[in-house]
């Protein structure tokens, strides 16, 4: 695939999200003209760069869902679920082919007869008179709103207005503005952009400028365009178009409101005074430059300063005017002001696409970059540590620069790492972004309406974070559709409205990272799933029965828990919870939830915001070290003997009221356990609500490690979150608590 | 080549300039910027030639030798 087909596939993933966004916003709010406007637009321009890339049956596709879009822009059509339903399959099949194309650098055979049946589907909405008359030449949008015309077009027409004049009179084509902004490379992609202007046809006024101004001559890139054309031209906006096909992104075609036109001269008067106060300076430098009479030389001067002043100050132009007044050298003043005066009165051309979004300047590196710099950083710290423990093994005697240089590279290394890290922070907008089309199609289908609102999308996490918040919390969307919300008559009938509200927020809170997904649903009932737990030998009965309330809904947590009384196909298929517990938990994470019978369920999430240094203890048990992440860890004790009950084959003591089981890590990995001591220490972890004393026979340091997670042979290992190299060059194995929790 | 300078100092722009034009002229209005620039047999100059004109501040003299451009520019 070359170049621009690369960048073809990524910008129409991106207009593909844009136009699916937009596209729910307007199902939402029918009439905003906003919406309307935004998805018409990233239709239209995936439709030009298909046309690029030649794709014609993408195009022609696009093209039949533009027609539609364009007649619910003009009012003839609205914009309801069937057409937005239909507009989004239109996207979803256009996501495929992106995916082919990707793949194949083409689309699949049968692609032309699946757009021709779509584009029919489409055709079918368009109101009967509108369908005959659809032309098949591409529409242009309209960048100019109503009634406003840019100010460049308005200085154009003034410009030419004797022509203008003359045609309007003769002729009855309407009038087209043009703006041409070249890219800067588009001298390398073949194009010549005043060889397009020159076969537009009933051209009427052209102006050339430069977009930015000129460097100076020795910095100029010639092959760099810097340039924006513009024009007015008699002639229909589809010959013009065709023109211009190659250029759809950077060419905009707007017709010239009758308003606008010469015969009723509205805001033509600012730039008309200027051209006149430009003749005035320009007649004064004239007056100057007659040297051939010296005589007069000293009047003349006076008098030029004077009428350019004046004409200067009548313009408003006073600052302009005071600088012509205090520069003795007059002829280089009124040069410098007619400077002055052609960039003050430049034409300013405005955004006129309003609502779109300003262009952020982005950075491009692919995440195989990001990383390699990530595992090179890590490598780093592995450095920093095994520096430190050489600096450590002079046993103190080490000199003081020795400390000092190892203290800085110390704390470089750490916020090399830290801004490294910085780099895979990724907002959470892009995952939440699925959700709206998502509890869109779920509701539809359940026939319940859902409103959805989302905060805290600018919310930043690492990236293997935010990758992996996707799947528990479309599990967690669809159960709050699905379970959560009730039907509109059930939800009228316990007056409330009948529309729900679902709320997706993302929050940090110190180095955590919080989700929360809210439902104003039924709630969970705690009878419900005492008595499902009950069916479902969950539990043993006398368990169940001493559970709280709160505990009871954490059952729905478990594996193999499922309340909905049928199996529907959005879920309730008895996963769910489970794997949303799972997924969070694997990401160093934790779900807690909330519910109230008749108001609502909330979800939390609450992760770590980055997933690639873990804070672990190294603990020596049977003469091996281990790490433990200090996540799980809570406390350390040391106990005399005696403190330790032993029931029936187990051990345990009671700490600070509660019972807490004692596993020997020794044991536990089957290392030779040493003799008992006079006092024995224990390091109390805590995982999914249970807490366990594991024995040990020392505590080493504490260190900030990056964790590999296993690999090869050890991958099915249970028992260990991954590993870690030590300053010392030995391996370290790092213990998953959840897994050896007895 | 288009484009050349002649003994007088001149620049004369002749026949068609293509974009590759546009470096040489570059380099030759950096040389001796103040040098007039004749296009009067100039045929469709290259928007990239036009732009190093615009760039330097060059008034060619003589209409251009390309109707479209005598008339818009």
């Amino acid at each position: 695939m070359n170049e621009l087909q690369q960048q073809f596939v990524t910008e129409a993933r991106e207009l593909v999200r844009q136009a699916t966004d937009d596209l729910i916003s307007l199902e939402r709010d029918s009439t905003s003209a906003a919406h309307i406007d935004r998805v018409f637009r990233a239709f239209h321009t995936l439709k030009g760069s298909a046309g690029v890339v030649e794709l014609p049956a993408m195009t022609l596709l696009l093209h039949a869902a533009e027609d539609l879009l364009t007649a619910v822009r003009g009012g003839s059509v609205a914009a309801n679920g069937e057409i937005v339903d239909l507009s989004l399959a239109c996207l979803d099949q256009v996501s495929r082919w992106v995916d082919d194309f990707e793949e194949a650098a083409a689309l699949p055979a049968d692609a032309g007869e699946a757009a021709r049946s779509m584009a029919e589907r489409l055709r079918t909405f368009l109101p009967a008179d509108n369908a005959a008359v659809v032309a098949p030449a591409p529409k242009v949008t309209a960048p100019v709103a109503k009634g406003e015309t840019a100010d460049w077009v308005v200085r154009l027409l003034d410009r030419s207005r004797d022509k203008i004049a003359e045609h309007l009179r003769s002729g009855t084509t309407t009038l087209h503005s043009i703006a041409y902004e070249p890219i800067p490379g588009c001298f390398f992609n073949g194009d010549d952009p005043l060889e397009l202007m020159r076969q537009v046809p009933g051209l009427l006024a052209f102006h050339i400028e430069p977009r930015e101004p000129f460097p100076p001559l020795a910095e100029l890139d010639p092959y760099a365009c810097n340039l924006r054309l513009q024009a007015i031209a008699a002639s229909e906006r589809d010959d013009i178009f065709k023109i211009f096909r190659m250029v759809p992104d950077q060419v905009r075609i707007a017709t010239v409101p009758e308003s606008a036109l010469p015969s009723a001269p509205v805001s033509a008067k600012p730039a008309q005074d200027a051209s006149l106060i430009h003749i005035v300076l320009e007649a004064q430098l004239e007056l100057l430059r007659v040297t051939d009479k010296p005589e007069g030389l000293a009047g003349r001067i006076g008098a030029a300063r004077r009428t350019a002043l004046n004409a200067l100050r009548s313009g408003g132009l006073t600052s302009i005017a005071d600088a012509v007044e205090r520069n003795d050298a007059v002829s280089d003043a009124i040069e410098q002001a007619l400077a002055g005066l052609t960039t003050s009165t430049a034409p300013d051309t405005p955004r006129t696409d309003t609502g779109d979004r300003p262009a952020e300047r982005m950075l491009r590196v692919s995440e195989d970059k990001i990383e390699a710099l990530v595992n090179l950083a890590g490598e780093l710290i592995v450095a920093k540590n095994a520096l430190a423990h050489s600096v450590k093994a002079t046993g103190g005697t080490g000199d003081a620069a020795l400390r000092r240089d190892q203290d800085a590279i110390d704390r470089l290394v750490i916020e090399l790492h830290g801004s490294i890290l910085q780099l895979r922070m990724i907002s959470v907008a892009q995952v939440f972004r699925s959700f709206p089309r998502l509890i869109r199609d779920v509701a539809r289908q359940l026939n319940k309406t859902v409103n959805l609102v989302t905060q805290g999308e600018n919310t930043e996490a690492d990236k293997t974070i935010v990758d992996r918040l996707f799947e528990p919390m479309v599990h967690l969307v669809r159960n709050a559709v699905d379970h959560g919300i009730e039907t509109p008559e059930q939800r009228s009938a316990a007056g409330k409205p009948e529309q729900a509200t679902i709320t997706i927020a993302a929050s940090r809170a110190g180095d955590r990272f919080h989700v929360d997904v809210h439902d104003d649903g039924r709630g969970i009932d705690p009878s419900a799933i005492r008595r499902r737990a009950a069916d479902k030998q969950l539990l043993p009965a006398d368990e169940l029965a001493a559970l709280t309330d709160e505990h009871v809904i954490d059952l729905i947590f478990a594996a193999g828990f499922s309340t909905a009384e049928t199996i529907s196909d959005v879920s309730g298929r008895g996963i769910g919870m489970d794997v949303v517990r799972t997924a969070v938990e694997r990401m160093g994470g934790r779900v807690t939830l909330a519910s109230k019978v008749g108001a609502g369920t909330s979800v939390r999430l609450d992760m770590p915001m980055t997933i690639s240094m873990s804070r672990i203890m190294v603990v020596q048990a049977g003469g091996q070290s281990f790490g433990i992440s200090m996540d799980a860890v809570s406390e350390t004790v040391r106990l005399s003997p005696d403190r330790i009950n032993r029931i029936k084959n187990n051990e345990g003591f009671v700490l600070r009221d509660q019972v807490v089981p004692v596993v020997s890590l020794a044991e536990l990995m089957r290392l030779p356990v040493n003799p008992a001591a006079a006092s024995r220490l224990f390091l109390i972890a805590e995982s999914g609500g249970r807490t366990a004393a594991f024995e040990i026979d020392a505590i080493g340091e504490r260190l900030e490690v990056v964790l590999k997670p296993m690999q090869g042979l050890l991958s099915g290992a249970r028992g260990y979150a991954g590993t870690t190299l030590l300053g010392n060059g030995q391996v370290l194995l790092v213990l998953d608590v959840k897994e050896i929790m007895p | 080549m288009t484009i050349r300078r002649a003994d007088d100092g001149t620049i004369h722009l002749e026949g068609a300039c293509p974009v590759e034009d546009a470096e040489p002229l570059l380099q030759l209005l950096l040389a001796s910027p103040k040098s007039p620039v004749d296009w009067s047999q100039c045929q469709k100059p290259h928007t990239a030639v036009v732009q190093v004109l615009m760039a330097a501040g060059a008034v060619p003299t003589g209409p251009c030798g390309d109707g479209w451009i005598a008339k818009w520019l």
